[in-house]
């Protein structure tokens, strides 16, 4: 049997996917190394790593460089290639106390306890176009590195536990850091789907692993407005904590550490009704890398969501679906699938009222609506494919 | 104790899940799964420890009813999931002569979630889609069955269908069966009662 | 350093590791036994998109072993670009034989089609299922939707096809038109055209739906009562293609594909590419049919 039917589609896909790879390798410049994007693009790096739910700079570097650069397509593929990883252990409680701090700083007191450290930050630099940069040499970075010659690095890489300005204001009963009606169960997302309402782990989880600018977007319009939650940065630190797992005898092993961003904002008053006097309320985040806004907006919205209120960032399921980056960015561009039987299926209804109108028109009966294009045919259930 | 080499975590598993998935689909229908290639404890029988070791994981518990030391850390070794309580077990694994009443502890899930209900497994020495004398016999319609399904079970004493049906009443609440059996030449049979099967005693 | 053999490893048998298998299989067992309810699952990520199939390759990669051969269409073609290459995945992931012949594949997969060729109580057809709520429509909130189908409680869904009823004299649902299953659950069939709703009630055939980005798995189970809601005087009805006939094979009474020409012309093919080549060649496979209410 010959299949007239069948048309050259498994051409048509191998042909477009080599294309896409003629586009990286046509202009014939130097490939890539992956070191080099690794260290010389690390915020980029850093955000595909929490995007992607896994602590693995040269994967993440790799993943990068496959997708030419487009973070969300590096996150998926970082994802993708996690959900094939078999988990073996899980690790005990970070601790970030332990911190090998390299940035903290507080908002909220003009000093704190173990100082403010400003670190690498951008934060009060002028953003101009540096054209400097466009003919950068391997010399240039030498003699800048020369310049740090006075640095002892073991003093730098000693450990310099801080302790917390959360712990200041909770020691003094002014900050609550859980909710009395919190559901603290430990749930992982990506062993079973999450579940409404959904315990506090899962849904840290949840915006640890959320797309950095979704998590913007709707952090933001709930301090701009849509919302009251404009916190106070109580801290926010970036540094190194170990990740120490049990092996099977039960021993204590430090697997490495990790570079991570915390925050923790400090939020309006919240009053208890059998309690007269106020209290100050803790939203947390914390992800992979150096992330500033993701960790913030990560408070902000961990703070929103636990306040009843009817604006998009309080609602959970609002927030935590749709800021979900591989899954908002894969079914958006499902689009581009072939949609020709369900739309076929909403033609047959517009034609069929297009036709009961005239039937009415030529009898003289007030004619019924018609809907106005073959997508509003399938309305009032919108079809959700 | 150490862990069945012989067992084929991949293929064993995905053909010994097709039997389980079929007979569940169309209750009442007798599926012969693939023998195993070692003897599980005396407690177990081989179609038990198939069923078992296809679906059974760290993330699912267990109860097993007459078991002792041996068929349990057989179960913990080769599936990695873990003994439980009655009231809390996925997984329940009972012998046909065995009264029923432990049905009406276990879990039947929740209206919002009823695939928490549990999952019984009931050892049995004979199952049959023909009568046979001495049997019970259990008369069965709803989803999968094409009509009606009579099927015939040797040991099981009346009152289960009683306390399945009580158990099942407030739909889709409840839990679901499998029966095992191991038959002469290494057949392992397996036939399933869904919650959303209506059963009667065959007059 | 990344290992680069690490890389280049086989990937377990049909992509998945076996735990996870276990997971989707004791969950597709539940779906089985509670006809129509969503039963959420784990919903690793797959090295497709989501939205593109990632539910249906959960179901079909937990189903298949050696001995399956599969079948894949999308719209109803085996040569849809995506079926393609979801097809050459589950090909190297699983060394199943695969193949255009409906008669022949033991598991289908497939997007927003039931085949015309009746299937067997040796198949099991699984669908790719982008949004398996058939309440979001009407209601916005999972915990809640999901307290709507704990309570049976569905007069919203009902208000809202009445609503379109007086406002534009019939229910313009168009595919994934809702029904109810074992008279309990109501369901969305993925969004198939209303063409292949009553094929999914009393057929021989094990239905997978699996929706991997919304996590969720629902079963139609063999010989299972599926309606479409409608209301005593308001019917059910499908897509018609009263008069009209394929272009290429001249045959009627099956699913069409509409295609204008160039120069505006229109014409008709038959979408489900595999009936149609049997149809040119003088095969008729057995189909069942559904005839609109007068």
């Amino acid at each position: 049997m010959g299949y007239v039917a069948i048309k050259g589609g498994e051409d048509a896909i191998e042909n477009a996917s080599r294309l896409t790879e003629y586009e990286r390798v046509n202009s014939r410049t130097k490939p890539l190394e992956i070191d080099q994007i690794r260290t010389q693009l690390g915020s980029l790096v850093d955000k595909i790593m929490g995007e992607g739910s896994l602590y693995a700079p040269e994967h993440a570097a790799l993943a990068l460089k496959q997708a030419q650069g487009c973070p969300l397509e590096g996150a998926f593929i970082l994802r993708a290639y996690r959900a094939t990883l078999n988990r073996s252990y899980s690790s005990d409680i970070v601790d970030t106390r332990s911190m090998r701090v390299v940035r903290r700083i507080s908002s909220a007191f003009r000093e704190a306890p173990g100082g403010q450290i400003l670190g690498p930050t951008r934060d009060y630099t002028v953003r101009m176009l540096n054209t400097d940069l466009a003919s950068e040499t391997k010399e240039d970075f030498e003699r800048f590195i020369s310049e740090f010659d006075f640095l002892d690095t073991d003093v730098l890489e000693e450990p310099k536990p801080f302790s917390k300005i959360m712990d200041i204001l909770m020691e003094q009963g002014m900050l609550h850091g859980v909710d009395e009606d919190e559901d603290r169960r430990v749930v992982d997302i990506t062993r079973e789907a999450v579940k409404f309402p959904a315990p506090r782990s899962a849904s840290l989880q949840m915006l640890a692993r959320a797309e950095t600018g979704g998590l913007c977007a709707l952090a933001y319009s709930s301090m701009r407005g849509f919302g009251s939650t404009h916190p106070t940065i109580g801290e926010l630190r970036v540094g190194k904590v170990k990740v120490v797992v049990s092996d099977r005898r039960g021993r204590k092993r430090c697997i490495g550490n990790i570079k991570v961003t915390e925050s923790e904002v400090i939020s309006k008053l919240k009053q208890k009704s059998r309690d007269p006097v106020p209290y100050m309320t803790l939203g947390y985040g914390l992800c992979f890398g150096h992330n500033e806004t993701k960790a913030i907006c990560m408070g902000i919205l961990d703070r929103a969501m636990r306040v009843k209120d009817e604006h998009p960032a309080n609602s959970q399921e609002f927030v935590l679906y749709h800021t979900e980056g591989v899954e908002s960015y894969g079914f958006t561009n499902h689009l581009k699938l072939p949609h020709y039987v369900t739309f076929q299926s909403g033609l047959d209804n517009l034609r069929k009222a297009m036709k009961r109108k005239q039937d009415a028109m030529k009898s003289g009966e007030k004619p019924l609506a018609v809907p106005a294009n073959a997508e509003d045919a399938v309305d009032p259930a919108p079809e959700l494919l | 104790m150490i862990r069945e080499a012989s067992y084929d975590e991949v293929f064993d598993s995905q053909r010994h899940f097709r039997s389980i998935l079929d007979s569940m689909a169309r209750p009442g229908k007798i599926n012969q799964m693939k023998d195993l290639e070692f003897d599980p404890p005396v407690g177990l029988m081989r179609s038990t420890a198939a069923v078992c070791l296809s679906l059974l994981n760290h993330d699912v518990s267990f109860y097993l009813s007459r078991g002792n030391q041996t068929e349990e850390e057989f179960l913990k070794i080769n599936t990695g999931s873990r003994p439980s309580s009655m009231e809390e077990a996925d997984f329940l694994i009972v012998d046909e002569a065995e009264s029923p009443d432990m049905v009406r502890f276990v879990k039947e899930g929740l209206l919002t979630y009823p695939e928490q209900g549990a999952t019984f497994i009931i050892q049995t020495r004979g199952v049959s889609e023909e009568r046979i004398e001495g049997y019970l016999g259990i008369h069965m319609e709803g989803p999968g069955i094409n009509g009606d399904k009579d099927l015939y079970v040797s040991g099981l004493k009346a009152d289960w269908i009683d306390v399945l049906k009580e158990k099942n009443s407030e739909f889709p609440l409840g839990v679901d069966v499998i029966l095992v059996n191991d038959a002469p030449e290494g057949r392992l049979n397996i036939a399933c009662i869904p919650r959303s099967a209506r059963i009667s005693e065959v007059a | 350093m990344i290992e680069t053999e690490k890389f280049s490893r086989s990937y377990n048998y049909g992509f998945i590791d076996e735990s996870t298998k276990k997971e989707i299989r004791r969950k597709i067992l539940k779906a089985v036994a509670v006809p129509g309810y969503q039963v959420p699952y784990s919903s690793p990520e797959m090295p497709i998109s989501r939205g593109w199939g990632t539910g249906g390759l959960h179901a079909s990669l937990s189903l298949i072993g050696p001995d399956d051969v599969f079948k894949i269409i999308d719209q109803g073609s085996d040569a849809s670009v995506n079926a393609c290459n979801l097809r050459n995945f589950v090909r190297r992931m699983t060394d199943c034989r695969t193949t255009f012949d409906t008669a022949e594949a033991t598991i289908i997969q497939t997007r927003h089609r039931i085949t015309e060729e009746v299937l067997t109580d040796k198949q099991i057809i699984v669908f790719q299922v982008p949004q398996p709520e058939v309440l979001r429509s009407v209601e916005r909130y999972e915990f809640k939707t999901r307290q709507m189908h704990a309570e049976a409680d569905y007069a919203k869904m009902w208000v809202s096809l009445y609503e379109s009823y007086v406002k534009f004299g019939a229910i313009m649902q168009g595919a994934g038109y809702p029904v109810k299953v074992n008279k309990r659950y109501i369901m969305t069939p993925s969004p198939i055209p209303r063409w292949d709703v009553p094929n999914l009630s009393h057929s021989d055939t094990l239905h997978v739906f699996a929706a991997g980005r919304e996590k969720r798995i629902h079963c139609v189970p063999p010989h299972t009562l599926v309606e479409p809601l409608e209301f005593e005087d308001i019917k059910f009805m499908v897509e018609s293609f009263d008069g009209i006939q394929c272009s290429v094979t001249g045959g009627t009474d099956a699913f069409m594909d509409e295609i204008y020409e160039s120069d505006g012309d229109r014409k008709h093919t038959i979408n489900d590419s595999n009936f149609m080549d049997k149809v040119r060649v003088g095969i008729r496979p057995r189909q069942r049919l559904f005839k609109n209410p007068a």
